[in-house]
């Protein structure tokens, strides 16, 4: 247990729980709208941020967060306009920030080994200025995510009519992507950004197999989240592995035991429906 | 008071004419049904009405406002054609739940909007499927699900879009007979209207995006409409006759 009596190592457990609870909590929404891959291409672009950061000699998170926001925001509005169908323009936004981040650090003098702890994360090399960041910007996502979550539910579910109650559905939907942008930054130093997306999406996938509606399915995806974060991490310490790569195998082992809860529960549902149906007669269908 | 007045609306999708020279009037307590064959531009002209697709040309009014400076949504109930496929993992309360926030960017629903649920739940006979999963639903109960979460605001103007796609003709009754306890103003998209027939108070025709009968009710049957017709999207190019006008 001395270990947990480093700083280092309780940074690390503080940032870990923080991008454990924020990422499936916009998950949620990414998965809803059926961008699961959304985080994933978003990584590809903060590694230009990351890139120019260890060009100029600043410090990368900012540059990743600006990067990463510039990006989301393209990504939408050609999602808007319609013309994100073909992926094309997707494409070339992702595979062109990762080339810009490669190539940038190689202009650095670095190369790519200068970007491989924020493609797996380091958690333990967390400072305490990022930590400050990581923790602000997390509570954000947070409060956002729950605090908006029936309007954000509602124009994920059907934008159509979210629009004929009068809600903003263009800015939410900006919004969603703003935060994702975000929470993808935040968890660059964790599980790194090329893993950033299975802590946003399966934790989200594991928790809609265990819990019932929409509501149970977010708070037990954060649920598992910090469960997979502080296990990832508590165990890598321990056992001297990768922590970003334990956390996303840790989910994964979530979403693999989900399955046969999921049947089992379904199962009793559907049961109980079918009384509910001999109950209040015959129905439609 | 007429609750809708749609004046020489013109609509264009991708350079094609979808709605030409169309005018329409919903009255206050009307119970009005919209018929047409595939692609004469039915739902076309509900999304328009409901500002979901923009119109080239004339003017939409909804409850005496032009719908451009249109912000009472309170007061319109719409239930789609289909439920988007993304509310599989969410319980029928959250789906009819989702139609209390009109108008309200921010917030929780409060207990007076979950006693609005309640009712809506229970004007559709769905009170004891609140918990379950909306995919795990028939799909005459799912349409059931959308009409609550039309219907949870207690709507002054209630447009529907083929409520009745899928469900069998005992179930068709039973939500119109749901309708109609409403007494509200209602606009409805119907392949065929039988099941509404004792409700319906006026019947317009579209055919090819123009309105080609507007009158007492009456079926497409009854109107000489064959569906064996191909959808016909382009008046201007189909030379459209137009017998039927009343």
């Amino acid at each position: 247990m001395d270990l947990l009596s480093f700083a280092f190592v309780q940074r690390a457990l503080i940032a870990a729980a923080l991008v454990g609870l924020s990422s499936p909590t916009i998950g949620t929404y990414i998965v809803q709208r059926r961008l699961s891959l959304l985080g994933d291409g978003l990584g590809h672009v903060a590694i230009a941020g990351v890139g120019l950061a260890l060009m100029t000699g600043s410090a990368p998170l900012p540059w990743a967060v600006g990067i990463c926001l510039v990006g989301a925001l393209l990504i939408e509005t050609l999602r808007q306009r319609g013309r994100a169908t073909g992926d094309i323009g997707l494409a070339v936004l992702f595979y062109g920030g990762l080339a810009a981040g490669v190539l940038m650090a190689s202009v650095a003098g670095q190369g790519a080994g200068g970007l491989s702890s924020y493609l797996f994360g380091s958690l333990n090399t967390v400072s305490s200025g990022d930590l400050w960041i990581v923790g602000g910007l997390s509570v954000i996502i947070i409060v956002i995510a729950i605090g908006l979550s029936p309007q954000l539910f509602t124009v994920c579910a059907d934008e159509d009519f979210a629009k004929t109650l009068g809600l903003p559905a263009r800015l939410y939907n900006y919004l969603i992507v703003v935060l994702a942008a975000i929470t993808v930054t935040c968890a660059m130093r964790t599980v790194g950004l090329l893993l950033v997306s299975a802590l946003m999406v399966i934790p989200v996938a594991a928790a809609q197999n265990i819990f019932h509606g929409f509501k149970a399915g977010l708070w037990g995806a954060m649920l598992i989240g910090l469960i997979a974060s502080l296990g990832g991490y508590v165990t890598s310490i321990y056992a001297n592995l990768s922590p970003g790569a334990l956390i996303v195998l840790i989910t994964i082992a979530f979403f693999v035991v989900s399955w046969p809860i999921s049947a089992l529960l379904h199962r009793h549902s559907r049961h109980i429906g079918s009384l509910g149906h001999i109950a209040s007669g015959p129905t439609n269908g | 008071m007429t609750c809708l007045s749609v004046s020489n609306l013109k609509v264009e999708l991708s350079g094609v004419l979808i709605l030409d020279d169309v005018s329409l009037e919903v009255d206050d307590q009307q119970t009005v049904a919209l018929l047409g064959d595939n692609g004469s531009g039915k739902s076309t002209l509900i999304k328009a009405i409901l500002s979901l697709i923009p119109h080239s040309a004339g003017t939409i009014d909804l409850l005496g406002t032009a719908i451009e400076r249109f912000h009472q949504w309170s007061q319109i109930g719409y239930v789609p054609q289909r439920a988007s496929v993304s509310l599989h993992s969410t319980t029928v309360r959250e789906v009819v739940t989702s139609g209390v926030l009109a108008n309200r960017p921010i917030g929780w629903p409060s207990r007076r909007d979950r006693r609005r649920v309640d009712w809506a739940l229970e004007t559709v006979g769905l009170t004891d499927q609140a918990k379950q999963l909306y995919l795990h639903l028939s799909g005459g109960q799912q349409q059931r699900v959308l009409i609550a979460r039309g219907i949870v605001n207690q709507p002054r103007f209630l447009i529907l879009d083929e409520p009745f796609a899928g469900v069998d003709l005992i179930n068709q009754k039973d939500i119109a007979s749901s309708l109609a306890s409403l007494k509200t103003t209602i606009l409805v998209v119907l392949h065929e209207t039988e099941s509404m027939a004792a409700n319906l108070d006026r019947t317009v025709v579209l055919r090819a995006g123009r309105v080609v009968y507007d009158g007492a009710p009456t079926t497409l049957e009854d109107l000489g409409s064959h569906e064996s017709q191909p959808p016909a999207r382009n008046p201007l190019l189909t030379g459209m006759d137009r017998p039927w006008i009343s």
